[in-house]
């Protein structure tokens, strides 16, 4: 599998069938069993049952403070879980119940892991002293260990695909928000991710700016790419997503096909969600 | 009768501008430099290692950290300087040369500055930043030296010159322990020629003249690296 196929129409870019059954030998792409996640006295995820397969596309949708984004950093592991297990392509990389030695095992022996996750920000958090050549090169460098010129060539190569060629020599604070957003997905595609997380990408942006960064999201799951969205726009969410989760008190409160869920609600907070989503 | 007196000063500037002068003028400059020099650096070196342990939260090394920044941003540059040049000698046994003992206090007396200086500048940057490290796979070493000093040390800059500025008016302090600095050198001058209203009002115009232009480099930098 090349890079080219993150980005790009036709069949040849899908990801090919072998690669996935190397990677995750077949398994769901991300699992969560009874995760229960709390900062402090607040309940942030409150037994979530989950299991994504792989090319799936799965937005996640609910109010502020549901717990959404927490899930997504807890399969980036920038938060511990309290209890239950996440498990990535079969493999466990969290483990609540696990003593700290064990927990040292996962860490290593999942450290490879690491590779097949890419996230992409709300602020974008890009590397402000560095161009958006460098961004992208970086990873490459230090993650890949590729040689600088290769590195380069690829970043290059990345960013233009992206629709940026013309921004390479440029730093973060000269992009508009939606150029930056773009530099963040092409620096965590270069690193041939499996799965993607997009955590309210667009909220930081100009309305404007919003559907440039969606067409780059939209390519991306048309050529096969395992993606868990957090968003608020319910038009990407009805276009692109497999399936719909609604998410509410930590809680998965309903799921289903966009269709079904954005248009025939079952559950009263989904309802009251929507609502207010519509009318905003 | 003081406006009496001070306009019945006769000025004599041939005290400040003459040979004698300007050649020991020269070797204090020399000294001063020096001593700024050198503690600048090990100062610096010494304000990063600090930062460094503070910012670790590793429970000895940051309340270390923590005593010593601590004890020399509260306690007088000079009262440091005798304490190394007189009371380590009694106590330890240590003796060192005047300059060799003005550096060392000048430099652990940055280092305090320095560190929280650093700390600050590093504190600065977003929990962001070490998120998308994180999330690339960046080992926290990369992520320190590639991601967070690069900035840290943007961040840090423009106070940094002011540090700079700080240690060379503070290295007229070593003339008490007679390094022959800048000021040492025109209070002998002054006991010499019984003009010290001349070369101490030269004096002064001697530092603000090295210190301004950095004064506005500081000011320049901040400009410079503003965060965007």
């Amino acid at each position: 599998m090349t890079f080219e196929s993150h980005l790009g129409d036709s069949d040849a870019t899908r990801i090919d069938e072998v690669e996935r059954a190397r990677v995750f030998g077949g398994a769901k792409a991300i699992e969560f069993v009874d995760v229960h996640k709390a900062f402090g006295k607040k309940i942030v995820l409150d037994g979530v049952d989950l299991a994504v397969s792989e090319g799936e596309v799965l937005v996640l949708i609910g109010p502020s403070g549901s717990g959404k984004s927490t899930l997504l950093r807890c399969i980036a592991r920038l938060l511990p879980i309290d209890s239950g297990e996440i498990r990535i392509g079969g493999q466990v990389i969290q483990d609540g119940a696990a003593g700290w030695r064990r927990r040292r095992d996962i860490t290593r022996s999942s450290g490879m892991l690491r590779k097949e996750v890419g996230m992409v920000f709300q602020n974008f958090n890009l590397f402000p002293h560095k161009t958006a050549c460098e961004n992208v090169a970086m990873g490459l460098r230090l993650v890949r260990q590729l040689p600088k010129d290769e590195a380069y060539k690829n970043a290059v190569e990345g960013l233009t695909r992206i629709g940026l060629g013309e921004h390479l020599d440029q730093y973060p604070g000269q992009l508009s928000g939606g150029q930056q957003q773009r530099v963040a997905i092409a620096r965590a595609l270069a690193l041939r991710p499996h799965v993607m997380l997009f955590d309210e990408v667009t909220s930081a942006l100009d309305p404007e700016l919003v559907g440039e960064v969606l067409n780059v999201m939209r390519e991306l799951a048309q050529s096969g790419m395992t993606m868990l969205v957090v968003t608020h726009e319910m038009g990407f969410a009805r276009d692109v997503a497999d399936r719909v989760i609604m998410m509410d008190g930590g809680m998965i409160v309903e799921e289903g096909s966009p269709t079904s869920l954005l248009t025939h609600p079952v559950h009263a907070r989904t309802q009251q969600f929507l609502q207010r989503v519509v009318d905003r | 009768m003081t406006i009496l007196a001070s306009a019945a000063y006769h000025w004599d500037w041939g005290a400040v501008f003459n040979h004698n002068v300007e050649k020991l003028g020269l070797i204090g400059l020399k000294y001063s430099l020096l001593v700024c020099a050198l503690s600048f650096v090990f100062g610096s070196a010494l304000g990063l290692l600090v930062a460094g342990l503070r910012l670790s939260h590793k429970p000895p090394f940051a309340q270390i950290a923590y005593i010593y920044t601590d004890f020399f941003r509260t306690t007088p540059v000079l009262v440091q300087l005798i304490w190394v040049f007189y009371v380590l000698p009694v106590l330890f046994g240590w003796t060192f040369s005047p300059v060799t003992s003005g550096v060392i206090a000048l430099s652990m007396n940055a280092g305090a500055f320095f560190a929280e200086v650093f700390r600050g500048g590093i504190e600065a940057i977003p929990q962001g930043q070490w998120d998308a490290s994180k999330v690339l796979g960046y080992r926290r070493r990369s992520t320190i030296t590639w991601v967070i000093l690069p900035q840290g040390m943007r961040n840090a800059l423009p106070a940094t010159a002011n540090i700079f500025i700080s240690l060379l008016k503070d290295s007229s302090l070593l003339s008490v322990i007679a390094v022959p600095e800048l000021t040492y050198q025109v209070q002998t001058q002054a006991a010499v020629t019984f003009r010290p209203l001349e070369l101490y009002t030269a004096l002064a115009v001697a530092y603000f003249v090295l210190t301004y232009p950095l004064s506005l480099t500081s000011s320049w930098l901040e400009r410079r690296f503003r965060i965007r």
